[in-house]
């Protein structure tokens, strides 16, 4: 009975972990080591040591994505969170209409991002797309802009649908931490007389800690995964002024290598790697 | 509940914010329905008439149909196997034998971006023959998504009774049996959770499908989409008829099904 167990549990675990190990756990470890390597993926590997690593901080494209990188993180920090927090205690006040909103708020989270980057290419498009139209509008028609192809605007371009698209999830976990704040904290402070502004800055900001740095690390961990949404978008140009950290070590390395076309050697793309290992 | 009305302003920035997650989505389904010279010249105005040749087009011309039938096949079987195998190894784990260190070594690869691993994983399926089939890319999805997988569902089956389990096999059901007909059924809500998180994530993926399909035929429906933005000339019409066949099922899919979708991709992530 004992040994049937065993066998029986070992059956169990079987088809996860050997799909699991030889597809992820094997890959990490490759990549960490290829690092150390030149080798264009068909030839022979020469151990190289740290050279690739030197290589890749003296080249300025990189520490352009890093910085972009770095900027994603902070817009995100600024906008989204703020944002999220303030409609979530918004939408504390309403009942019914919060749901209906939520709903509303949360819906581009489930659409792929290489749908969305794609939505605002055609969006921010200089000749078709709306948001001239609505600037014009608005401002005039010297408001109109080349979003995507003037360097100064790229990059902003690029960061706001990224920070668009996942604002109704955050709001829905700061909505589910408001819910869990005891009811009775509001009521006494109220009937002391505080405004709802009071209420915001003293009760509601101290009692979410823990909820705000479970968002700060999704949001943190999910910026620096960005990377199918700049690729539909701009794919990281013109140049790299729009590309992050995990997009230029796909997209500008990656993809010409995988067609065995420009048998380019790798080892910089080795390295991107082990910028990609970030947890989440 | 501390008061019920909220200020003028507060009411117009969450309807402001709510339109600006609206309107990108519909200004795309209104454009599907013109000519791409409609687009041009009205791109605020509705469609003169309803016309459905952009997407009769797309599905054909631009293999949009086969696209999608590829996504969905590759989806559902990769959803199907994760879903399988994590259930089995987070029952075994999740059991009165704990084995601590499988636990977490199965669990670490949540914090694996698949960017991390493109390389060595495309040699490995290349050294295996498996480009350019199906196979090779639900190998792929089914072993991304399994550390989330146990993770949530070890924890859902941890909260099932042992006598449960202790009276089905005193009944004389076998280990299979009452995990096939008695545990699993009752782990539905957890395997739903998972489900909807990882079929929303296979589904939108695009760099492993890029990489490991580059025949026509096989590709998905996130390569389709790519592919219909030609680098010099784009037919808008079926560019937006494209977007829209891509995103209208999520929106059908989210408006049946929203309560569970908004749970099971939030839970994931906090807990993950």
């Amino acid at each position: 009975m004992k040994k049937y167990e065993v066998t029986i549990s070992a059956l169990f675990l079987s088809p996860s972990l050997i799909l699991y190990t030889s597809l992820i756990i094997i890959p990490i470890a490759l990549s960490v080591g290829y690092g150390f390597f030149s080798w264009n993926a068909v030839g022979i590997r020469v151990f190289t040591g740290i050279r690739n690593f030197r290589e890749l901080t003296g080249d300025s494209d990189y520490w352009v994505t890093f910085k972009n990188t770095g900027l994603l993180i902070g817009a995100s920090l600024v906008f989204q969170l703020p944002i999220a927090l303030l409609v979530s205690y918004l939408l504390h006040g309403l009942r019914e209409r919060a749901e209906i909103l939520k709903t509303i708020y949360f819906f581009p989270v489930i659409i792929s991002p290489i749908a969305i980057g794609t939505m605002f290419s055609l969006l921010y498009n200089g000749e078709l797309g709306p948001l001239n139209g609505i600037a014009e509008f608005l401002f005039g028609p010297e408001a109109r802009r080349n979003w995507v192809s003037d360097p100064k605007l790229v990059l902003g371009a690029v960061i706001a649908p990224d920070i668009w698209r996942f604002i109704g999830y955050y709001i829905v976990i700061f909505y589910a931490g408001l819910q869990s704040i005891p009811r009775s904290l509001y009521e006494s402070a109220v009937m002391d007389g505080a405004s709802r502004t009071v209420i915001f800055f003293r009760i509601v900001i101290p009692l979410l800690s823990n909820v705000t740095r479970i968002c700060f690390i999704l949001s943190v961990t999910g910026c620096l995964k960005s990377f199918a949404l700049p690729l539909a978008l701009t794919d990281g140009g013109p140049g790299v002024r729009s590309s992050y950290l995990s997009l230029s070590t796909c997209s500008k390395q990656l993809f010409p290598i995988i067609g065995w076309v420009t048998q380019v050697p790798l080892p910089r793309l080795f390295c991107f790697m082990h910028w990609g290992l970030q947890p989440y | 509940m501390v008061e019920k009305r909220i200020n003028p302003m507060g009411y117009i920035f969450l309807t402001l914010l709510a339109v600006t997650m609206v309107y990108p989505f519909l200004w795309v389904i209104l454009s599907s329905l013109k000519s791409t010279d409609e687009i041009y010249t009205s791109a605020f105005s509705l469609p003169a008439q309803l016309r459905f040749y952009n997407y009769s087009s797309a599905w054909r011309e631009a293999s949009i149909g086969i696209y999608f039938g590829n996504s969905a096949v590759i989806t559902l079987t990769a959803l199907a196997a994760t879903l399988l195998f994590s259930a089995m190894g987070a029952y075994v784990l999740a059991g009165r034998r704990k084995i601590k260190f499988l636990m977490i070594y199965l669990t670490v690869g949540i914090m694996v971006p698949l960017q991390a691993i493109v390389i060595p994983a495309f040699l490995i399926i290349r050294d295996t023959g498996l480009i350019n089939t199906r196979t090779g890319l639900i190998l792929i999805y089914t072993a991304s998504g399994i550390s989330f997988g146990v993770f949530v569902l070890s924890g859902f089956f941890k909260t099932i009774p042992g006598e449960i389990e202790e009276a089905a096999i005193i009944d004389g059901s076998g280990y299979m049996r009452t995990f096939f007909t008695v545990i699993l059924p009752m782990a539905k809500p957890g395997l739903a959770s998972v489900g909807i998180l990882l079929f929303l994530q296979y589904w939108n993926e695009y760099l492993f499908a890029s990489i490991i399909m580059a025949k026509q035929e096989l590709k998905t429906l996130t390569q389709g989409i790519m592919a219909l933005r030609g680098p010099y000339t784009t037919d808008y019409g079926m560019l937006t008829a494209g977007l829209a066949m891509a995103i209208i099922p999520l929106i059908l899919f989210y408006t049946v099904m929203q309560k569970q979708v908004v749970e099971g991709i939030t839970a994931g992530a906090v807990k993950g």
